[in-house]
């Protein structure tokens, strides 16, 4: 056995205490320094608990059945103390903002070491070091619950390098990130390895981590390795509508697609009647902070729209003062033509319904059913309908064929059911209008595309308009974008239209996909943007039409 | 090879880092829906109102244990009447009080144990242990015939202590047995 | 709304003291004015005490509300215990008690006695509160942890009151959002229809998910404090605590101020003080 290998997991497997199935089967793995290694894999595949073995949560913290080892830096983390593993493993978790425990960026920084009865001193010359390798110096005398989501990640990834860790793994670290700071970190990512820290990365972006040029990945299904190997061979085999790949692996892959349709319609503007939602000239805000600034725009009544732009940028802000959620200080929001001054919420409920970012910030009932009725029962709706309503907004969301799904306490869903239960709580109102504030948070790719598919296909529901830091789902879905920067709407269009400026979209923090530029390449023909596979396969068919067509001219 | 939890002793009394962070959420909470939730005036009296969230402070010792249910109480309501009256200095009896009513809450669950085998019972015994921990918790407030006399003894009792305790009772027969429903189901989920 | 303990004092002469000093400061304010009676005396502690909280720097516009619900609050309960007792509980010298007027139903009685005992119990809590704000707006935020724990207190406590404080901004905001989230469901976080039980459920929509959410959210901050080695052992604190010249003059200040109240209090000399204008010349 080559004692090298400052990682080495041997034939591990672990199931949770309350779980039915093992979470991770059989794997094993050897990491050298100086080597990063990709996790990817769906939702649900066992990469956090993968994390947690190679940190010791598990078995330090969490109960299950585990067999196999873990060995770190040649001691097996079974043995080792939580406390004595925590100098050798640094981990950042999914979720930043659950692990900034201290009110200032340097306490939070010196979090770890104070722990370990590291001396003042020392400290502090460590803080100046991983602020200055951290990129997150400027930050230091701020205090934690005024930065922004990238922000804080940064600040997690630098609490836990105080510590000097020998292994770093991090959990998803690109999802809060726009793209300047996704930038910096995985350039930070393939410094500490180049120097010698063996990395450990989950992340179902794969597109986007290719930048910290990983050496291995390693593929999980269900618990078990389906790939572990070099990029290249992952990039052959990988499944493309599960994790996101560069849109090179998916031409290359593609099968001929059908013949397109002709372009699909232009946004149907002006064809039927008032808009749906008009914001005249608002300017809206919190405590005297104005957010938005004189912002107009007109949403059409069956129109799917999307809101991009950065974090802060004023996009959850122009949804809530739509409905009434917070006071404009000037300017009108008009809903099927008619001024909404001096109506209540309540008044809007029939016509749009809001899905929050977060869904359990709104479940709080003993069963699904009772959660699904509290908006009919608060209207006074008509109790004799409750039966048909429940199963058909469960219908329209796939949870009813969930067993039980009725009688289940909502907060025992999964992230994704509860997020579709979400929606199901909205149609509970039967709206003519969905507001949904970023359906794909917190969802893997698969899902994400799979979630918006459904909404779309929902009976009398007329129009969708949602907030997204997802690029490519926003312009393959809507029918229209609309473009925010710092409580302004800075462009309104066509998909293809808006991406044609690409300093402004740079300037939204916004980044190029390698689906953009194909799209931006041949939109023009395919004559709207289309999502990987189908634009893969049309321009598939096309070369072979053309091969076709050469073959004929030449014979 | 079964691998059970290590290095954690769970007695009591003993403040792991689940206990501390769950008592600061129970705290920071506490405090801040004091500042915003509306207080429900009784209807036909003119001092007792209700504090719905006055639940969470027995809710907390009731389903994390003493040691939460105190600091709950206790840094919450002083950090709360910070909040709202910029200080809490001038009455930390009451904070102790409210600390005190989540502690004795929290012992049911230690007496209880046997008894408790449904969720049903749970959350009898959830209101009862809010009752009886604001009962009693709340007797600390006499303190203050040593520390204000010139409030005197009928004050104490129909100013104070009987408006609080029916006031904060019915929160916690209320809303403890509301959140443990909500919260065991969970707790079942995250099973560590 | 924005619920929060905002840096106001931030650069303020008290923002400068050792943290420990504004912790104590009111401590033995309160050790000291709950041992005086003499409204007048109390007005002398009151004063000082408002130049103490205008070395803090805080602005009067962000804690007007709060002044304001604290002097009705109080004054409110005051008079509900001037009316109570009418007075009676108080050291006054004379014998006799002096009524203004008697209110019908009950035959409560308002006596020249039981308001100068209120006033004495308002001045004293105001005296509290301007002492006791520049704890939560003249403390460096992260300051109040190591605070506690120099002045005694464990590391595992004063670490959670760091969190709580570390806490307030985001669950604050949470609530805000809920509150929100159920208001496009139809409900009405302020109604004041049905019964008392019927009120008092109506809170659980807000009170269910932001508990229950933020709990199930803490296995991250839980482990997050773990990994890092939080509580295996005696910690150190980056933050160092050191007594200045002037943090200890100002100590020796509230020292002193305990010891004179003390002194007077046990040598009879702060009785309750009948306001003169009350009972006429
Ligand atoms: N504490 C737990 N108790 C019981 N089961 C758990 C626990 N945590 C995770 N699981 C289950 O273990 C499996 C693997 O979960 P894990 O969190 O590792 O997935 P993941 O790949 O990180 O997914 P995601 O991309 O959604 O974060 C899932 O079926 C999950 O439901
Ligand atoms: N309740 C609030 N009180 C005060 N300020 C707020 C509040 N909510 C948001 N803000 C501020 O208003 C600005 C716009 O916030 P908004 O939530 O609309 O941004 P966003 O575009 O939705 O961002 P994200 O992509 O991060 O969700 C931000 O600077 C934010 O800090
Ligand atoms: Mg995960
Ligand atoms: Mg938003």
């Amino acid at each position: 056995m080559a004692a090298s290998s400052l990682l080495e997991i041997a034939d591990l497997s672990f199931q949770y205490r309350r779980a039915s199935q093992p979470a991770l089967r059989h794997i094993s793995l050897r990491l050298e320094a100086g080597e990063v290694l990709l996790v990817a894999g769906p939702s649900g595949c066992g990469k956090s608990t993968l994390i947690r073995a190679i940190n010791g949560l598990i078995p330090h913290s969490y109960r299950g059945e585990l067999s196999g080892r873990v060995v770190v830096d040649g001691r097996a983390t079974a043995d080792l103390r939580l406390r004595d593993l925590a100098l050798l493993v640094g981990t950042v978790l999914q979720d930043p903002r659950k692990q900034l425990v201290a009110s200032t960026v340097a306490a939070e920084l010196a979090f770890g070491p104070e722990n370990m009865a590291v001396p003042p001193a020392e400290i502090r010359r460590r803080v100046h070091e991983v602020g200055a390798s951290g990129g997150i110096e400027h930050l230091i005398e701020r205090t934690t619950d005024e930065l922004s989501g990238g922000e804080s990640q940064q600040l997690a990834i630098a609490g836990a390098l105080m510590l000097r860790p020998r292994v770093l793994v991090l959990d998803e670290p690109l999802a809060n990130l726009d793209p300047v700071a996704a930038h910096r970190l995985l350039a930070l990512v393939r410094r500490l390895a180049d120097e010698g820290t063996a990395v450990v990365v989950v992340e179902h972006r794969v597109e986007d981590v290719l930048e910290a040029r990983p050496d291995r990945v390693l593929y999980l299904d269900d618990g078990a390795a389906t790939y572990l190997g070099p990029l290249d061979g992952f990039l052959k085999i990988a499944d493309p509508t599960t994790v996101k790949l560069p849109f090179a692996v998916a031409l290359a892959r593609a099968v001929p697609g059908a013949e397109l349709l002709a372009p699909a319609p232009a946004t149907n503007a002006g064809t039927s009647g008032p808009p749906r939602l008009e914001w005249a000239g608002v300017d809206a805000g919190y405590d005297g902070r104005q957010v938005l600034h004189a912002v107009s725009a007109s949403l059409q009544r069956d129109e799917t729209v999307a809101v991009l732009g950065p974090n802060g940028s004023g996009k959850t802000t122009l949804f809530k003062a739509a409905i009434g959620l917070i006071n404009r200080t000037a300017g009108d929001v008009l809903v099927d033509g008619v001024s909404t001054s001096g109506r209540g919420v309540a008044d809007l409920v029939g016509t749009f319904g809001y899905v929050f970012q977060n869904p359990s910030q709104m479940l709080f009932a003993r069963t699904v059913r009772d959660e699904i009725l509290f908006g009919p029962i608060n209207l006074g709706r008509d109790p004799a309908q409750f039966d048909a309503l429940v199963t058909t907004s469960l219908g329209r969301v796939n949870l009813a064929t969930e067993d039980e799904i009725e009688a289940r306490p909502p907060l025992t869903l999964s992230f994704g059911q509860q997020k579709r239960l979400a929606i199901a709580v909205a149609l509970g109102l039967e709206p003519r209008t969905l507001l949904l504030d970023e359906p794909s948070a917190g969802q893997d790719h698969r899902s994400a595309t799979a979630f918006m598919t459904e909404v779309e296909r929902i009976e009398g529901l007329e129009s969708v308009y949602f907030v997204t830091h997802d690029a490519d789902l926003a312009l393959v879905h809507a029918d229209r974008i609309l473009l925010m920067r710092d409580g302004r709407i800075v462009a309104d269009g066509p998909p293809l239209e808006v991406i044609a400026d690409r300093e402004r979209w740079a300037a939204c923090n916004l980044r190029y996909t390698s689906l953009m530029e194909a799209n931006a390449r041949w939109g023009a023909q395919t004559g709207g943007f289309l999502p990987a596979s189908e634009l893969a396969g049309w321009i598939v068919a096309r070369s072979e039409r053309e091969a076709g067509d050469i073959g004929q001219a030449l014979g | 090879m079964t691998t059970m939890s290590m290095g954690r002793s769970e007695g009591t009394w003993s403040v792991t880092t689940r206990v501390i962070v769950y008592s600061a959420i129970g705290a920071a909470l506490y405090a801040v829906l004091n500042w915003t939730l509306f207080a429900i005036q009784i209807p036909g009296t003119q001092n007792v109102s209700v504090r719905p969230q006055f639940g969470l402070v027995t809710f907390f010792g009731f389903a994390f244990g003493p040691v939460a249910g105190f600091l709950v109480g206790y840094v919450g309501n002083t950090v709360g009447d910070q909040l709202a009256f910029g200080s809490a200095f001038g009455s930390w009896w009451w904070s102790v009080a409210n600390g005190l009513a989540g502690l004795v809450a929290g012992l049911f669950p230690v007496w209880m144990a046997s008894r408790m085998t449904t969720l049903g019972s749970r959350a009898v015994t959830a209101a009862v242990a809010g009752v009886v921990g604001t009962v009693v918790g709340f007797l600390f407030i006499w303190i203050e015939l040593i520390i204000q006399p010139e409030l005197g003894f009928n004050t104490i009792l129909t100013g104070e202590y009987i408006p609080t305790v029916i006031g904060n009772s019915i929160a916690a027969a209320i809303v403890t047995p509301i959140l443990l429903y909500a919260w065991e189901p969970l707790r079942e989920q995250l099973g560590r | 709304m924005r619920a929060a303990f905002p840096y106001l004092g931030r650069g303020s002469w008290l923002s400068r003291r050792d943290p420990r000093v504004l912790i104590l400061a009111p401590l033995l304010v309160v050790l000291g004015a709950s041992q005086l009676r003499d409204v007048r005396q109390l007005a002398v502690v009151l004063v000082l005490s408002l130049g103490y909280y205008a070395a803090a720097g805080i602005p009067w516009r962000s804690v007007r509300l709060q002044w304001t619900y604290l002097v009705v609050v109080i004054g409110v309960f005051a008079l509900f215990n001037a009316l109570i007792t009418g007075g009676q509980s108080g050291s006054f010298a004379g014998g006799a008690t002096h009524v203004l007027l008697t209110i019908p139903p009950f035959g409560a009685e308002l006596t020249a006695e039981g308001i100068s005992l209120g006033s004495s119990q308002l001045v004293r809590y105001m005296a509290f509160a301007a002492v006791g704000f520049p704890v939560a707006y003249a403390v460096a935020p992260g300051d109040l942890g190591v605070a506690l724990r120099r002045l005694g207190i464990g590391d595992r406590i004063a670490i959670m009151v760091d969190l709580t404080v570390r806490f307030i901004p985001t669950l604050a905001a949470e609530v805000g959002e809920t509150i929100d989230a159920q208001r496009v469901r139809g409900y009405d976080p302020t109604a004041r229809t049905g019964g008392l039980f019927t009120r008092v459920r109506r809170a659980a929509p807000i009170l269910v998910p932001v508990t229950v959410g933020s709990i199930a959210g803490a296995e991250d901050t839980i482990d997050a404090m773990d990994l890092r080695g939080f509580g295996v052992q005696r910690r150190t604190w980056l933050r160092q605590l050191q007594y200045g010249r002037a943090d200890l003059v100002l100590l020796g200040l509230f020292l002193a101020f305990v010891a004179v109240a003390t002194f007077v209090n046990f040598s009879g000399r702060s009785p309750h003080y009948l306001l003169p204008f009350l009972v006429g010349a």
